[in-house]
């Protein structure tokens, strides 16, 4: 085990269909006790706690709406007691919409900002806070996507909130370095997770196995738990060298595009 | 010339990242807020060719401590001229990004901004152009090697 007795804290990671359930798993997997954060899917999120306790560590459900500031620092503060201060913060929680660029509407726009980077940003740097006051060393991990490098036709504002993800990314990284801080991002290409369900692709079969069959690894979408792998890696002494950068977990799929 | 959408240069509140106050996170959104919809309000209304363009910042293609909250607002706002520059391709619509020093430049981005906006551009979209004086290939602190250079 990479991670044992680390405590880790995963935002929007409640949803059995989702990225930050991948994330919460694989980092239990290498020995963290985690808090499992969401906003809702409260079963889900109860259910994945204690499937993280039977596998011998510490876990809890945690709901907060990362959006909202004063909700965030209740959360870490609440999980810090609970389970220990924060070793590892996965910030992963993220909405999307599919809206013509013309066609966006105003509720849109600041729902996605909202959760995707204000979000972010809470998490961040209430986390990166706490960190640095008491002496230093932790590691943040956002959930970014594909879209930091390639232009998605009715995704701007979902694409636009996780390229402005990587630039707060690559800040915190030079900036908290000093604190022996790292600060990475994860960039899934196709998952199909909750978030997805509204996607005209996923709506139309023919479409989605067009999609799927462009992606030169075995023409699959990813396993949420593949994306876990690679917050695992930051997180752990492997990643102690690693910093402000981009892990891309796409079975190839920019380089398919572009190809 | 071409009826156009000018945005930026992006401006927001510097300085230490754990120091930043959330009302300098939203005050930041609020002006890429206006950036981005008014773009997409553009999009609404032109019917012919049209021009976008944001003036974004030097701190989203080269990060820079302190400098936070520019590079996220610039970083965002050339996602989004990406998208609508696929989007609104077959409209005859580009969509441009323009990348300043870190103290802006007038004359530098002014002289690419006529650029773009000129018949010259139609072709031109989706494109992140630096009009930096060469900052984002310096590694040298703040210095814009061309724009610092005796002319």
């Amino acid at each position: 085990m990479r991670l044992e007795g680390k405590v880790a804290l995963v935002t929007g990671a409640a949803h059995e269909r989702g990225i930050g359930r991948g994330i919460a798993l694989e980092l239990a997997q290498e020995g963290c006790h985690v808090a499992v954060n969401d906003v809702a899917y409260d079963d889900m999120g109860k259910e994945l706690a204690g499937q993280i306790r039977s596998l011998g560590r510490r876990a809890g459900f945690f709901p907060a709406d990362v959006s909202d500031r004063d909700e965030v620092d209740a959360l870490v503060e609440q999980v810090e007691t609970e389970l220990g201060p924060l070793d590892v913060v996965a910030s992963n929680a993220g909405v999307a919409d599919w809206q013509p660029f013309a066609a966006i509407t105003d509720e849109s726009f600041d729902r996605i900002v909202g959760v995707n980077l204000t979000g972010a940003f809470n998490v961040g740097q209430a986390a990166a806070r706490r960190m640095v006051a008491r002496g230093g060393g932790g590691r943040i991990v956002f959930t970014t996507s594909v879209h930091v490098q390639m232009p998605f036709p009715t995704m701007a504002v979902y694409g636009a909130t996780k390229q402005g993800l990587r630039a707060l990314c690559e800040a915190m990284a030079i900036e908290l370095a000093p604190h022996g801080i790292t600060v990475n991002h994860v960039g899934p290409g196709w998952v199909l997770s909750a978030l997805n369900d509204p996607s005209p692709a996923v709506q139309n079969e023919q479409e989605l196995r067009t999609s799927l069959g462009q992606i030169p690894v075995e023409g699959r979408p990813a396993d949420p738990r593949e994306i876990g792998r690679g917050v695992v890696y930051f997180a752990s002494s492997d990643g102690d060298y690693v910093t402000g950068t981009y892990l891309r977990i796409d079975g190839g799929f920019v380089v398919g595009k572009f190809a | 010339m071409t009826d156009t959408f000018v945005a930026g240069p992006v401006q927001a509140e510097r300085g230490p990242f754990l120091e930043l106050s959330l009302e300098a996170w939203q005050r930041m959104l609020e002006d890429v807020r206006a950036a981005c919809l008014g773009g997409r309000d553009y999009a609404r209304v032109r019917e012919g060719p049209g021009r976008i363009v944001f003036v974004s910042a030097a701190a989203a293609v080269r990060p820079i401590a302190g400098a936070t909250l520019e590079g996220v607002a610039g970083a965002f706002l050339t996602t989004i001229a990406q998208v609508a520059a696929v989007e609104l391709a077959d409209r005859g619509i580009t969509a441009n990004v323009i990348v300043p020093a870190l103290e802006p430049d007038e004359s530098a981005v002014s002289a690419v901004t006529e650029f773009l906006l000129s018949e010259a551009a139609q072709g031109v979209s989706g494109a992140v152009i630096a009009a930096d004086g060469g900052f984002s290939i310096t590694k040298e602190g703040t210095a814009s090697p061309l724009l610092d250079a005796e002319s």
